[in-house]
């Protein structure tokens, strides 16, 4: 429990460390943003009216005081453009982010795991060689890039495939699915290089372990104690990685989203940037900061959880 | 590409710790340091090897396929892609290394005062880079190019920020780690000031680590511009830039898919030349990391 506290503690000198440059866009980007709300054509007296409902004419450190806790209770402004509250347009945008995230997520996993399995067992032969050449490819080679090859070839060439577009799975599972599967793979590919990278590694500290041995003198059958005994342990350290990876593929969903028009919250903070809807920037910049704060927090304390001597040891 | 992958042979086991070594080294080094090393010579001579003037635009020759005058054909203003996409490598490699300089000159200084002092020094940057350390590259480079505006240069100062703590924690991990051996125990015994044994004994059995770390961060620094430019947040037109031009290409690849594949595949045999030139280094100089 006191683990657990102290990381919650030692989480908020973070938040508030990295809010700032995000405070900062407003006044550190070129531009007047009061000048840009009231128009051109406003006058003096409009423009500071306009200054003065926004706060700008405060003192800046209590603005940034005001904005923070305005963005502890979830009120992250309005946008500029349509007027509408940025909370609700992040949550509007949410459902089809998730469905990318979890999605590329899944498959990752689903690939990554036997991979990085496989390459451990046969280590040194030509599939673990294999294998690490694919994951070296898969790592180095931008996933825009990608992404663009998969649109040619499966979009535009074989027209199996749409190049882009967005049906929520909820409401019609197979047409959903078919639009997810060129996005969500294309994050599956470097994630999953990633990851099996992480497998193999995990898998080989296993392999010569003593338990293994036992496992394997009692007679177990060969696939059995990969599966059970080292498989198992291995991927226990796997869950920090998977933190600490869930905030580049929410990262590297910003550029997919725009290649393939998603409608998540990547897309939505582009169009903001583009049009230079602060608010929208700064809270769509908060919501990923976030998210990834708290990805870092949860994976320290399931690691925790898990594995005993790390909360120990920070004492 | 493939003659620098499958060659696992073991490399002799002399000298393998020091950097001098190397040269005698092991095969993959010298293979996969060639192919880099070409690659960027290659990019760095755009201006000289070039066929034609990227920003020219030839009337009447828009969106051609591979021909012998433009052998990877045109774009849609008719200008050469084989130029535009050296002269876009050039700019991938300049601010590769300009953002891996700065960021490692500075991170290698922070982390070794960080490493060295421990104390509340150490608490304070530790934090910060932790911080810095937790947030994806793009989002950081977003934020910069919205704060500084999107140029190709400002996507080299998102770069540099984002390696900063990079190259900072490694090195931190590795003074902390030499200071606790016995030759830098001894040369404290002998009376030697700190600054001379964090230079003299420290810093030479960390470089090897910081440089594997440093041929990484080249090629990050360069997948970050390419994906600003991509998103209209980096380079600017016409300035050839890799991303720029995959950003462009979107729309005309149905009529020239080159445009499309060329300046990617660019862009992905820099990362990859880098990223095993990375590999091979970190074989050659840390043997306990060979997998």
């Amino acid at each position: 429990m006191t683990f657990i506290l102290r990381r919650l503690v030692q989480a908020i000198p973070v938040i508030i460390l990295a809010s700032i440059p995000i405070f900062m866009i407003l006044h550190a980007a070129p531009g007047d943003p009061a000048l840009m709300l009231a128009g051109e054509d406003a006058s003096d007296a409009q423009i500071e009216a306009v200054r003065r409902n926004l706060g700008l004419d405060r003192p800046l450190v209590e603005q940034y005081v005001t904005w923070l806790r305005d963005l502890v209770t979830g009120d992250l402004g309005r946008s500029f453009i349509s007027g509408l509250p940025v909370s609700r347009l992040i949550i509007q945008r949410l459902p089809a982010t998730i469905e990318l995230a979890v999605t590329a997520m899944i498959l990752s996993v689903l690939i990554s795991v036997p991979l990085g399995a496989w390459a451990a067992v046969s280590r040194g032969k030509t599939v673990d060689r294999l294998i690490t050449v694919g994951t070296t490819f898969g790592i180095a080679v931008p996933n825009f890039w990608i992404a663009i090859l998969l649109v040619l070839l499966f979009g535009l060439t074989l027209r199996l495939l749409p190049a882009g577009g967005y049906v929520s799975i909820l409401d019609d599972p197979l047409r959903g699915f078919v639009y997810l599967i060129l996005p969500a793979g294309t994050l599956a590919i470097s994630l999953s290089a990633n990851l099996a990278r992480f497998v193999r590694a995990s898998m080989l500290e296993v392999l010569p372990q003593d338990y293994i041995r036992t496992a394997r003198s009692k007679g177990l059958r060969s696939g059995l104690v990969i599966y059970r005994h080292a498989l198992r342990n291995s991927l226990i350290p796997m869950l920090t990685v998977l933190g600490v990876q869930f905030g580049r593929l929410l990262a590297g969903s910003i550029i997919i989203e725009s290649i393939f028009t998603w409608p998540g919250i990547g897309n939505l903070m582009l169009t903001a940037i583009r049009s230079r809807d602060f608010p929208v920037i700064q809270g769509t910049l908060a919501f990923f900061m976030l998210i990834v704060i708290l990805t870092n927090l949860f994976t320290d304390m399931m690691y925790g959880a898990v594995d005993p001597r790390i909360r120990l040891r920070g004492r | 590409m493939n003659a620098t992958i499958g060659n696992q042979t073991a490399p002799s086991v002399a000298s393998r710790n020091r950097l001098r070594g190397l040269l005698g080294g092991p095969r993959e080094l010298l293979i996969t340091g060639g192919v880099t090393a070409l690659l960027i010579f290659a990019a760095l001579l755009a201006p000289v090897i070039s066929p034609y003037d990227p920003t020219k635009q030839l009337y009447g020759q828009e969106l051609l396929t591979p021909t012998l005058q433009h052998p990877f054909g045109t774009d849609e203003y008719g200008r050469d892609l084989l130029s535009r996409t050296l002269y876009g490598m050039r700019l991938s490699v300049l601010i590769g290394l300009l953002a891996a300089l700065v960021g490692g000159v500075v991170g290698l200084v922070v982390g070794l005062v960080a490493g060295y002092y421990e104390g509340w020094l150490d608490d304070v940057l530790g934090r910060l880079l932790d911080t810095l350390l937790a947030f994806p590259a793009l989002i950081v480079g977003l934020t910069v190019a919205v704060i500084l505006g999107p140029s190709a240069f400002n996507a080299a100062v998102a770069a540099a920020i984002i390696n900063i703590p990079i190259v900072a924690r490694i090195t931190r991990a590795g003074i902390i780690g030499e200071k606790e051996r016995e030759y830098s125990q001894a040369a404290l015994a002998l009376g030697a000031a700190s600054g001379r044994i964090l230079l003299k004994h420290l810093l030479p059995n960390i470089m090897p680590a910081v440089l594997v770390q440093l041929t990484l961060t080249v090629a990050h620094s360069m997948i970050l511009e390419a994906g600003l430019s991509f998103l209209g947040l980096g380079a600017q037109p016409p300035e050839p830039s890799l991303g720029v031009m995959l950003k462009n290409a979107r729309a005309y690849m149905r009529e020239n898919p080159w445009l499309a594949i060329v300046p990617g595949a660019s862009l992905s045999l820099l990362l990859l030349a880098l990223s095993f030139f990375a590999d091979a280094l970190r074989d050659a100089t840390d043997p306990r990391k060979r997998g």
